[in-house]
């Protein structure tokens, strides 16, 4: 009798504890959720750290973008327009930028100065920094003078040609002209640091916690963070003290942490997101039907196979160009990706600017299109010249992502009706094959690359000899010295010459095979206007603009 | 009681120190370098990031270092989440783990043990087979299965329905996220659901088995009615094989709710538990190694307590 | 008399089998009626019937149960939780597997007092204590808050009767209630039930197996056998002059005092087969030591007793022989060497068991267990089948199909013998027997003891008899010690104890085994 009294009791307890515990759902936040001016979006991990030089990753950057202000940020085309920095002037021989600060303050109030980029940019390249793990991304500092030396540890910090030479102008000195350079100045590994703030950060077994949390943060973008709840989500409110603070529409941006696709896309449909990814293509008529707008960007990567051009087969250039062709890229994108996403023809993203258009639109196409009648005869060519009586069997590696499967399946059943080729398909984990690619232990790895900054040499360089990802193994010396001249070139058009020839050269030997240029899409209640989804990292997402109807 | 506690804790003691050693010469086995970047990274600034980890000093000398700081409790910094220490970041993740664990755990047994009951009480007739019906249902169907159908069904579906049928804009079951009581309970239910079929059977066997034993006749013959045979002498002596096996079955819900905390969106730890070895977080994997084998002998020694108390016969050793 | 209850051609059919055939019975109040019959003859489940609890599908009951005057056959369950516990009460044979090993034992025997008489825990505590101090049970505290398995048989079973009487019902039905408790527990037990229908007028169902033990108790007796009536009337005169044949088994199987020893040693030598030296045995979580100083010779070939109450050490003491647990001080020899360091002690020293069903693993057939402990694997399965015959047949089990069964499938008698032949077939020099036929029937044990007799003669093996009840060890052993408490306080031969006993303990043992006072 006690006993079942004392069951019935402990299971009130804990039924009114956990109500109590859990907070009871406050319909009024609820509600709050649906209100105007408020945005609510998923994104699909943790950012690790909010810190603007450490960050790598997508899901840090699009916070840090919202958060915090370089010397320029991308406008809506991804060219870079005035930030923090009011206008500025750049030397005749291209090496000398001087920004000019305006009246900008950080989210506390306290004013924004030239030696707050400085100790920034100092401190992506500094070689063995005490209190932070070194920048991966300060690397892209290098065009700076001096900068390459104190990055591998042989020059002193004093070296490095960037000064303040008053609170609000920065001059900084490059090695060689660089027509980028902006683009990296709106890179986050450029945004500033207010030291004082990060020295009075707290040490966690000696690294500093800036970045951690909520307040470790100290920004001087359009959007303030509210709360971080981690894994949960991060709540944005417009910083009252941004300089353009007038334009900046949406007054909360909600960054709901949702590791699981499909349950966004729930979430989504249920009315609780306003914008989500999408990662399947039969969810696109779906959400379409359902009155949502789908769009699609070029994220500025390209999907290609690449070929270890030292494989006892493969060196065969014929073989390669066999390979090329069997595939049928139209197919390929409108019947297996279906995301939106365009062939691809050659190596550079079309979103690559190089002169007047893109890089892409001035070169050209190198492959031929509509080519696979031929391309079994360049198979046989290549079986003749290697002394092979039969088509070899080749090797595909594959990391585990669902779509990465799915194209290897795809392309493998066009190799083998299309070529006669059988290839076998290796599934595995990225760590795996990066392993076996730096020791060129493969034949073909299926891949995706995409430039660190908006220049047609951050998709070409891996084909030059030294370079540390030439995994393809291409050796051409006249290659080399076309991609070094077009370094030494100050002329920006002979330059971008230099580059199509390159491009033209490489195709030539075609030591790689393009597949397709990656798009992602994506679905946003029609009352959101001003998203503006971007090519690089830094501007995956930008809600400078964004406004609900 | 004291000496079996002192016991204890000398097993456990030995226990997590063969756990992170072990823990510690898979993880420096993996295949991998360590700051795997899909970007053009320098060699030189891996190197000195490896450096600073020190990484690059002898496997031997990694492990005692380690080795020293654990037992100062001191797991070391995370190396992904770069500032923060895998203990900040354990202690915020396993409550709501341990929250939704323990959700899950009531509502398992429970209502498990309820229908056990019923089913035993109506073996063979229509009732019994609706309960066996549902434990299978719970055992065969796959956790992240039931998880995202009933979050399509219940936090969609009915969700949307109840709110345009009422009106107004509160939500009964918001589809994801662990921001109040409502929260709780899609996810809760959809986590119970595999443990609960276990005790449905189990409590249904054990129940009969025990009303065939003596002194229920006994009770019987005093003139007790059924409804108080079982609910004074049944009961009691039917949940023991659910004690023992109580232990398991809570780790299992636990440190198995990775499925359930990613549909729903539950910043619990079993993100972490997934993604730290496939990020090769080296200082992640062992501190939650350690964490969870902790767990585990709390549990077990909380259920081998709990069984010595309601079980006189049984005494612990 | 007043007809208290009666039944007038009651059958009960299982599956269209006849289990009681055409029952007419009547008890009056305040009798005390006994009714007896070997095992299998139905007496359980005709205590059953009247307390409608047989669980089986498939029941069929004719004839009529009247309980003053009022039918109750047919009562639903609802009502007939009224009158079990209230008007009729029953008791069964093992106190401790009937009551709820995880309540305390106050709570369980105060269960019927709260249900029936409406009182609450307390008062009903205080009416059970008066019923129980007539029980001499000291500490009753302690008693009501201990737990069914940290008593006694007999503590617990008269625990069990003043909880049944406590409501004071018209009539107990007692099932065989001491079959399994040694005979000073009996009497007691005895006068218990005696003094309820003297004081409260309650009568009494004794069902046994024993007839002298009718005789003790009863004045009426009614003799069952396959499910009939077959002899009624005054306990006495049945027992002289019994006029049916299941009731001439009865009394020929009774204990009875024996005549004459065979004084001479037939089989004993000079050799010490096994030296207990002042053996001590100490439980961790028991205050007092089981055993203090225990010393005992046993000779080969010689059949020794060992009789003690129960509780007294006698099973610990056989463990300890047979290597189960150690000793804490002391040490045992068998042929001058550490039993524990002894390699083949086990072919040489076999043990059989209390509870003849439990000794058998349900899942073997009967061949298989006989062969086991010879090692299946070293013989053609042609020679094994003979050898266990060969056996089977010394233990008087003739039937070629037994060794095809399994242990569910035989009867108690028929089980003890199969744990003999398993005995036997190794050719051991010394067989300990702990209680073997405590849990038979008489008849059974009637049988078994001729068994032993017959194999004592045969064989040159040596028999450790350890009971509680005199008179077995009286047919059969050279010699007896008694224990008590713990410790040896009198051996010598069979004679001598039984004639001449030198210790008021054992003077008091065996008048209680033969005069039952």
């Amino acid at each position: 009798m006690r006993f079942s009294k004392g069951i019935i009791l402990l299971t009130t307890c804990l039924i009114c504890f956990s109500m109590i515990f859990a907070g009871c759902s406050d319909p009024k936040k609820q509600e709050a959720f649906l209100e105007e001016n408020i945005l609510n979006i998923s994104i699909g991990g943790e950012p690790e750290v909010l810190d603007p030089q450490l960050a790598i990753d997508v899901y840090p950057m699009r916070v840090i973008n919202a958060v915090f202000e370089g010397l320029c940020r991308n406008d809506e085309k991804g060219v870079p327009m005035p930030g923090v920095a009011k206008f500025w002037d750049i030397s005749e021989d291209k090496l000398t930028y001087t920004f000019y600060l305006r009246e900008a303050t950080w989210s506390d109030g306290t004013q924004i100065t030239a030696k707050d980029f400085k100790d920034a940019w100092l401190r992506a390249l500094d070689p063995n920094p005490k209190d932070h793990q070194p920048a991966l991304m300060g690397y892209l500092l290098m065009c700076i003078e001096g900068a390459e030396n104190y990055l591998y540890g042989e020059g002193s910090k004093e070296d490095v040609g960037i000064e303040a030479k008053d609170d609000k102008t920065l001059v900084v000195k490059l090695t060689k002209p660089t027509p980028y350079f902006l683009q990296i100045v709106s890179n986050s590994v450029a945004m500033p640091i207010n030291s004082e703030f990060y020295s009075k950060q707290p040490l966690v077994e000696g690294m500093s916690k800036y970045g951690a949390d909520i307040e470790n943060v100290l920004g001087n973008g359009p959007y303030v963070i509210k709360e971080w709840n981690h894994n949960e989500d991060i709540v944005l409110e417009k910083n009252p003290n941004y300089w353009n603070a007038e334009n900046i529409k949406l007054s909360t941006v909600n960054l709901r942490i949702i590791p699981d696709n499909s349950s966004a896309i729930t979430s989504f449909k249920a009315g609780e997101l306003d914008i989500v990814e999408i990662s399947e293509a039969h969810q696109r008529d779906e959400l379409k039907a359902k009155g949502a707008v789908v769009e699609s960007y070029n994220t500025g990567a390209t999907q290609y196979v690449s070929i270890n051009n030292e494989d006892k087969y493969l060196k065969n250039v014929n073989l390669r160009k066999a390979l090329v062709y069997g595939i049928e890229r139209e197919s390929l994108v409108n019947k297996v990706v279906k995301d939106g996403s365009e062939e691809a023809y050659a190596f550079v993203n079309p979103v690559v600017g190089g002169g007047n258009n893109s890089f892409r639109q001035e070169t050209g196409d190198l492959v031929r299109r509509d080519n696979t009648a031929e391309a079994e005869s360049f198979a046989l060519k290549s079986l003749v010249e290697l002394k092979l009586s039969d088509m070899p069997k080749l090797s595909l590696l594959v990391d585990d992502m669902e779509t990465s499967k799915r194209d290897a399946q795809a392309l493998q059943e066009m190799w083998r009706k299309n070529v006669g080729i059988e290839v076998e398909i290796e599934t595995m984990s990225f760590e795996s094959i990066q392993e076996r690619m730096m020791q060129k232990d493969y034949q073909m790895v299926l891949l995706r690359w995409s430039g660190d900054y908006n220049d047609p040499t951050s998709f070409l360089e891996i084909f030059e000899t030294e370079n540390y990802f030439n995994i393809v193994g291409f050796n051409n010396s006249e290659y080399d010295s076309l991609m070094s001249k077009a370094r030494e070139e100050t002329d920006e058009k002979k330059r971008m010459n230099l580059l199509s020839e390159a491009e033209e050269l490489l195709f030539k030997y075609m030591p790689i095979c393009p597949l397709y240029y990656v798009h992602n899409s994506y679905a946003v209640k029609p009352k959101v206007k001003g998203l503006v989804r971007g090519s690089s990292a830094i501007q995956d997402m930008d809600f400078y603009w964004t406004y609900l109807e | 009681m004291f000496r079996f506690i002192c016991r204890r804790l000398v097993l456990s003691l030995i226990t997590v120190w063969m756990v992170v050693t072990f823990t510690f010469l898979l993880m420096h086995h993996m295949p991998g370098e360590l700051f795997v970047v899909k970007k053009n990274v320098p060699p030189q600034v891996l190197e000195n990031i490896t450096q600073k980890y020190g990484l690059d000093r002898p496997k031997l000398e990694q492990y005692f270092i380690y080795l020293g700081n654990v037992v100062r409790g001191d797991l070391g910094i995370s190396m992904k989440y770069t500032n923060k220490s895998v203990n900040t970041i354990i202690s915020k993740a396993f409550p709501v783990s341990v929250d939704l664990g323990l959700r899950a755990l009531f509502i398992a047994l429970s209502m498990g043990i309820i229908l056990g009951i019923i089913a035993a009480l109506n073996k063979n007739k229509p009732l019994d087979d609706i309960t066996l019906f549902i434990s299978v249902i719970g055992v065969a169907v796959p956790g992240f299965v039931l998880g995202t159908l009933s979050q399509y069904l219940l936090c969609y579906k009915l969700t949307g329905f109840l709110s345009r049928v009422t009106g107004s804009s509160f939500r009964l079951f918001p589809v994801s996220g662990w921001k109040g009581f409502s929260y709780t309970l899609v996810p809760s239910a959809v986590l119970a659901f595999g443990a609960m079929a276990i005790i449905i059977r189990m409590m249904r066997s054990s129940l009969l088995d025990v009303l065939e034993l003596n002194y229920i006749v006994n009770a019987k013959v005093k003139g007790l009615s059924s409804r108080e045979i079982i609910t004074k002498h049944g009961i009691k002596n039917a949940l023991f094989p659910i004690v023992s096996v109580l232990g398991p079955l809570s780790v299992s819900i636990l440190l198995g709710s990775f499925a359930i905390e990613k549909i729903f969106s539950i910043p619990g730890l079993g993100h972490y538990l997934v993604t730290s070895v496939q990020e090769k977080d080296y200082t992640m994997v062992i501190g939650l190694s350690l964490f969870t084998s902790l767990i585990v002998i709390l549990v077990n020694t909380i259920t081998d307590i709990l069984y010595s108390i309601m079980d006189p016969r049984v005494q612990l050793k | 008399m007043e007809k208290l209850l009666e039944l007038s051609d009651f059958s009960l059919y299982i599956k269209e089998n006849k289990i009681l055939d055409a029952i007419n019975l009547c008890i009056g109040r305040g009798e005390i009626v006994s009714v007896v019959g070997e095992s299998g003859s139905g007496k359980t489940m005709l205590a059953k019937s009247i307390l409608n609890i047989v669980k089986a599908k498939h029941i069929r009951r004719e004839g009529r149960i009247l309980l003053e005057g009022k039918s109750i056959e047919d009562l639903p369950d609802e009502q007939m939780l009224k009158i079990r516990g209230k008007s009729i009460g029953m008791i069964f044979q093992e106190p401790l597997s009937y009551m709820n090993p995880t309540m305390k034992v106050g709570k369980q025997l105060t269960e019927p007092l709260i249900k029936h008489c409406g009182i609450n825990y307390r008062e009903a505590v205080e009416k059970l204590k008066l019923l129980l101090d007539r029980l001499k049970i000291d500490h009753l505290k302690e008693y009501l808050n201990k737990y069914p398995h940290e008593l006694s048989g007999g503590m617990a079973q008269r625990g069990m009767i003043s909880s049944t009487a406590s409501c004071l019902p018209k009539i107990i039905i007692a099932d065989e209630p001491t079959s399994s408790l040694d005979l000073i527990a009996q009497k007691s037990i005895i006068e218990l039930l005696k003094s309820m229908t003297c004081d409260f007028g309650i009568s009494v169902i004794f069902i046994t197996h024993d007839l002298s033990l009718a005789d003790k108790i009863s004045e009426r007796v009614i003799v069952l056998s396959k499910g009939r009536i077959v002899e009624e009337g005054k306990t006495k005169e049945v027992f002289i002059n019994p006029k049916s044949e299941a009731a001439a088994r009865l009394t020929a199987s009774a204990l009875r005092k024996v005549g004459n020893f065979n004084t001479k040693k037939t089989n004993a030598e000079k050799d010490i087969l096994i030296r207990i030296e002042a053996v001590d045995k100490h439980f961790p979580n028991k205050t007092s030591n089981v055993l203090t100083d225990v010393s005992l010779e046993i000779y080969k070939g010689e059949t020794v007793g060992l009789v003690g109450e129960s509780g007294c050490g006698k099973s610990t003491f056989a463990r300890l022989i047979a290597r189960i647990i150690k000793p804490s001080a002391g040490k045992i020899l068998y042929r001058n060497e550490d039993i524990f360091k002894s390699a083949n002690y086990p072919q040489k020293v076999q043990m059989i068991f209390q509870n003849p069903f439990f000794s058998l693993d349900p899942q073997m057939k009967v061949e298989n267990i006989v062969i086991e402990g010879v090692g299946r694997k070293y013989l053609p399965k042609k020679e094994a089948l003979e050898r266990v015959k060969h056996y089977l047949e010394m233990v008087g089990l003739e039937d070629d199909e037994i060794s095809t069964r399994y242990s569910y499938q035989l009867s108690g008698g028929q089980c003890q013998r199969v744990s003999i032949a398993r005995a036997l077939i190794m050719n051991p020099e010394l067989i300990v027997l702990d209680e073997p036929t405590s849990c038979l029937d008489t008849v059974s044990q009637a049988q078994i003891l001729e068994l032993f007799k017959r194999l004592k003669a045969e064989n040159k093996v040596g028999y450790l008899f350890i009971s509680h009840d005199i008179r077995l060890l009286a047919h059969i052993c050279d010699r007896i010690a008694v224990m008590y408490k713990g410790t040896i306080i009198e051996t010598g031969s069979c004679e001598d104890v039984l004639v001449r006993p030198v210790h008021p303990y054992t003077k008091q043992l065996i008048s209680v085994c033969y005069n039952g006072t």
